[in-house]
């Protein structure tokens, strides 16, 4: 057995630095967000900077301890930390609710949600599967199970319910891109995203055709569309398309149509008897449908108001109007809507600071997963890009108004205990992992 | 297939996602104002500033009306939280059953439980000083709001000065400076210069928190600084005024004492008076208001120009004076006076001087028959006619009949009737001759004073102006100063009435008669050191006892003063309005009263309790 204690040598200190940064900006901005206009000191434990700075130490603990252990330890024990997590999933549903959801094991104030840690779990249990000699993702019976092991947490989340973090388990779909997923996939998905929002948007719309007396509801004018780009392809094939290959191509296009025209009626059904009524009042928000700014909008108004009001230089630290807990307009100023109050007070180069951090961060851990000759490394290392991608788009898409209003944390940024310790943990296995680079193969 | 590529896909697709998010925020930041104004009217919002209301002074200097800080504590129930309910109730004095109460109000409609109600009202700046030290720790569900009321430090003159009102809507349509909650002048010098002392109030940009309540000042440039309303010197003498309103108490009747030389109205006492204080602020309106209003003694009534009285023998000195002024009668014109054409006490071949001294009955019907028969026309009824109306006019320029434009209001014209108002009476018209069917004696009792012919204490007052300028007088007014402005132009034209001022000595040595000498019938408004020149007048009440009436007027060390006094029910003009008459005018020109007996005896009557010897 080779020497597996971690070398500081090979330790990756600029990925370290972006974490550091990240998470001192995040303790600068509580700072100011929590800011109730009492002078309270930046460390004292009443304040939500003195706490998040403690949540840091704690953080700091843990990833010092995660970098000692040694990586043939992390390797053997996924399945095991996965195991452990699900059953934590099981047991959170029997715990009481905390704002309409059971995800939480309470102790006082502090708290713990084990769908932060099923990221990592989910993580490590996928690098496991797909990094077996034999497995491939090529094959359909592999593929079913690696689904399975990205299903299985976000069956016990949908119980929960907590949308945010189960929107996040989409981010899997990038690394199993990486490692062979066709393609299409990804093609399919965004047609299907846009198939919806079209549907959506126009599904209680009547529209007057020409020669047709009645009015037509909209998702027949999504399907007559579909059928007139059907016919045009039809065209394309006939005149373009070589005699042999002529069969299979109909065959696609007959099969893509009607899949299609299923999918704008089973996205009309869901959205009208699954989703509930805040989920729809927050699409209808995002997609202009519907205007209520000091009603069912009131956070997404406050945030964007908070955030556009920021100019190029802000407002000045502490100086926010909006998005600090003093003036209360936007609402959980301090965790999911924290990226307002720095946008605000550091206006635009404030705020694409940290879009730009976020892409050197993003950048760094692919290229660390490229580098990677262990190809458990790897697959985790893509996993982890994938969960901080998503919440990166989701929460600062969300504030900026190009999402709907999913309640995510921004990692490192959010105030939280229990998300910057999931975060932390999340990085540095990686960062361990990472540091065998040089000798381990698998 | 080189999975390898793959990794360009997956950051380009990372980079897109940041690279639109950074045109957007460029956008929404630097781009678009929409959302720097929509933070605006969400974060900020304005709050009115105070600009206090100008202070009323008298002549002298003394404040009449001030401003004076009360506090309004307000509630907001939802902000409430653990407070030790016990020891809020006994801060505020009041019982935990009121406390519920109050709260179960602030709770429902109009009021919701995270906006703020008035929770105590109107606690003066004293007692406000013991419960400011604790209210902090009922803070932010309890809190205080500063609300100026205004004072009355002296408690007098409340039918000058007026009053203020929160704005009706019907104001607050009329004048869009009106807010919800401003006061605004409701009677007396209050509203006739509303626009002069309410000033202009500021306006100041804060910054609001979610819930609406105020977090810091911008000290913006957009800010409006607040313009103080204009102090007012008025023309009271607040000495005099307080000692006028002591004399009548329980009396009914008024006092209107005017400086003849300027028609500044030194006092204006209507009784029964009140406290304008009870009637400061909503919670002591709406405590004594009602009991004003329904009290038979109308003490809201201003009765020195809303009141018209018969003027009884006042008036026959200006029979005389039209007489004159129309050349009609002479100072030396004699009538025989026995008593045979109406009731008299007085008797002989007498002039007008004798005349007036006596007030004559007979003389005064004969002489203003001599003004309304004139002879003009053949037909008595024609001849009357025509008369009457040149006698009404020249009634009319002495501010008889017609409006007096004052301040506060002109009130009562009192009545001249001209030739129509008795044409008007059912039968006293021939409309197939085109004629009158009355003629003088159907109307003689005009003549004395009585009869139709009505005056307001105020144009009685005014007719002393008059006598003691020989022919002219300015319009009476209350206010000289308008802040760093004179008075109104209005108020500093003279009125002519007569272009010979010696058509007034008689009149004048008459009066200086009726006051000084053996027999005159007000030896009681005979004053030290001071000549009072007065008449007396007894008018006929025909729903009671008589009215006692005296109209005078002085001059002494550069000061001049001119009196009416109105007491209803209080018979002879001699008995009481005389005496009240010579003290207001001791009071104003020594300062002081030596006469204390006479003083007691009028401090000591009452005519609206009455004794309960029976």
């Amino acid at each position: 057995m080779r020497n597996s204690a971690i070398s500081l040598k090979h330790l990756d200190w600029g990925i370290i630095g972006l974490y550091v940064l990240l998470v001192i900006i995040g303790l600068i901005n509580v700072n100011s967000s929590g800011y109730r206009g009492e002078d309270i000191a930046f460390y004292s434990l009443s304040a939500p900077s003195g706490k998040q700075l403690m949540w840091f130490g704690l953080s700091i603990f843990v990833a010092i301890f995660i970098l000692l252990l040694e990586s043939p330890f992390i390797k053997k024990g996924a399945y095991g930390f996965y195991a452990v997590v699900m059953l934590m999933l099981l047991a959170v549903l029997f715990f009481p609710e905390k704002n309409g959801q059971r995800s939480w094991f309470g102790f006082g104030e502090y708290g713990i949600q084990p769908s932060e840690f099923a990221k990592t779990a989910t993580a490590l249990a996928l690098a496991k599967f797909l990094s077996t000699i034999n497995i491939k993702i090529q094959n359909f019976n592999d593929r079913l199970r690696a689904f399975a092991i990205i299903a299985a947490p976000c069956i016990f989340i949908v119980l929960q319910p907590d949308p945010g973090t189960l929107l996040v388990f989409c981010s899997f779909v990038f690394v199993l891109y990486r490692e062979g997923l066709s393609g299409n996939i990804l093609m399919f998905s965004l047609l299907a995203i846009v198939l919806s929002i079209l549907t959506i948007l126009v599904k209680n719309t009547h529209i007057e055709l020409p020669l047709v007396q009645d009015l037509i509801q909209g998702h027949y004018v999504i399907i007559l569309v579909l059928w007139m780009i059907g016919l045009l392809i039809a065209f394309v094939i006939k005149n373009f398309v070589n005699r042999r290959e002529r069969k299979n191509a109909y065959i696609i296009l007959i099969t893509g149509f009607i899949a299609a025209g299923s999918f704008v009626f089973v996205v009309d059904y869901s959205y009208d008897n699954i989703l509930k009524d805040h989920h729809r009042n927050r699409i209808e928000l995002f997609l202009g449908l519907e205007e209520d700014p000091d009603g069912k909008d009131y956070n997404r108004n406050r945030a964007m108001a908070a955030v556009g009001s920021g100019d190029l230089f802000g407002k000045g630290y502490k100086q926010a109007t909006l998005a600090n807990a003093k003036q209360g307009h936007v609402p959980e100023q301090t965790t999911d809507f924290a990226y307002c109050t720095w946008s605000e007070e550091f206006g635009f180069l404030g705020s694409s600071a940290i879009v730009v951090i976020f892409m050197i961060f993003l950048t760094k851990i692919i290229l660390i997963a490229e580098r990677q000759r262990s190809q458990f490394t790897r697959i985790y290392a893509y996993s982890v890009a994938g969960i901080f991608f998503l919440h990166f788009m989701i929460n600062i898409g969300m504030i900026i108004g190009l999402a709907p209003v999913i309640g995510i944390p921004l990692p490192f940024i959010s105030y939280g205990g229990s998300s910057l310790l999931s975060f932390t943990i999340l990085l540095f296995v990686l960062i361990r992992l990472d540091n065998e680079r040089m000798e381990v193969l698998r | 297939m080189n999975l390898e590529n793959r990794k360009y896909v997956i950051l380009l697709t990372f980079l897109m996602v940041g690279i639109i998010f950074i045109f957007r925020l460029g956008y929404m930041q630097i781009v678009s104002d929409k959302w720097d104004d929509r933070a605006k009217e969400i974060s900020e919002k304005t709050l009115p500033i105070y600009a206090p209301r100008g202070i009323i002074y008298d002549r002298n200097g003394i404040k009449l009306v001030e401003n004076q800080i009360y506090y309004d504590v307000k509630v907001i129930p939802d902000d409430i939280g653990k407070v030790d309910t016990a020891k809020l109730c006994e801060l505020f004095g009041i019982s935990r059953e009121t406390f519920d109460e109050k709260l179960k109000i602030a709770r429902t409609h109009p009021n919701v439980g995270y906006a703020p109600s008035d929770f105590i009202t109107q606690i003066s700046k004293e007692d406000f000083s013991t419960i400011r030290e604790q209210l902090y720790k009922y803070r932010p569900g309890f809190y205080e709001v500063k609300n100026p009321l205004r004072f009355y430090p002296r408690g007098i003159a409340p039918h000058v000065l007026g009053y203020l009102n929160e704005a009706s809507p019907k104001d607050i349509e009329a004048d869009d400076y009106y807010v919800p909650g401003e006061y605004v002048g409701r009677m007396g010098i209050e509203r006739a210069y509303e626009k002069d002392l309410r000033g202009r109030r500021g306006l100041s940009y804060i910054l609001q928190t979610a819930e609406g309540l105020k977090s810091e000042d911008l000290n913006d440039s957009r800010d409006i600084q607040p313009e103080n309303g204009k102090h007012l010197v008025c023309t009271i003498d607040a000495e005099l005024q307080e000692y006028g309103e002591a004399l009548m108490k329980n009396k009914i009747g008024s006092i209107v004492a005017i400086e003849p030389s300027t028609g500044e109205i030194l006092a204006m006492v209507s009784a029964p008076t009140y406290d304008p204080n009870w009637i400061v602020g909503k919670k002591n309106r709406n405590t004594y208001y009602p009991q004003l209003l329904q009290d038979t003694l109308k003490p809201l009534l201003n009765r020195t120009s809303y009141s018209e009285y018969p003027p009884g023998s006042i008036f026959k000195m200006f029979q005389a004076l039209v007489g004159m002024n129309l050349g009609i009668l002479t100072p030396k014109r004699t009538f025989v006076c026995d008593g045979s054409l109406i009731g008299d006490h007085c008797f002989g071949t007498l002039d007008m001087y004798s005349a007036i001294k006596c007030s004559s009955n007979q003389w005064f019907y004969l002489a203003v028959k001599r003004i309304i028969q004139s002879g003009k026309h053949k037909s008595i009824f024609r001849d009357s006619e025509y008369g009457l109306n040149v006698w009404a006019a020249e009634m009319n320029k002495f501010g008889l009949g017609v409006p007096l434009p004052l301040e506060i209001g002109s009130g009562k014209t009192g009545l001249i009737p001209d030739a129509d108002y008795y044409n008007r009476f059912p039968g006293y018209y021939d409309s197939t001759q085109m004629r009158p069917r009355w003629a003088y004696s159907t109307i003689a009792s005009i003549s004395i004073g009585q009869g139709e012919v009505l005056l307001t204490p105020l144009q009685m007052a005014n007719l002393g102006c008059i006598l003691a300028n020989k022919g002219h007088y300015y319009y009476p007014h209350l206010v000289k100063k308008i802040g760093d402005d004179p008075k109104r132009p209005i108020y500093r034209e003279k009125q002519i009435v007569s272009e010979d001022p010696s058509n007034y000595d008689v009149v004048i040595d008459a009066m200086r008669a009726v006051v000084e000498e053996p027999g005159g019938t007000a030896r009681r408004a005979r004053t030290k050191d001071i000549r009072v020149y007065g008449k007396t007048g007894t008018a006929e009440n025909p729903h009671g006892e008589d009215h006692s009436v005296f109209l005078a007027f002085a001059k002494k060390d550069g000061k001049d003063i001119a009196i009416a006094v109105y007491v209803e029910n209080a018979k002879w003009g001699g008995e009481w309005a005389a005496p009240i008459s010579s003290l207001m005018i001791e009071k104003y020109i020594h300062r002081e009263v030596l006469d204390t007996l006479k003083e007691q005896r009028i401090l000591d009557k009452d005519f609206i309790h009455p004794p309960d010897e029976e």
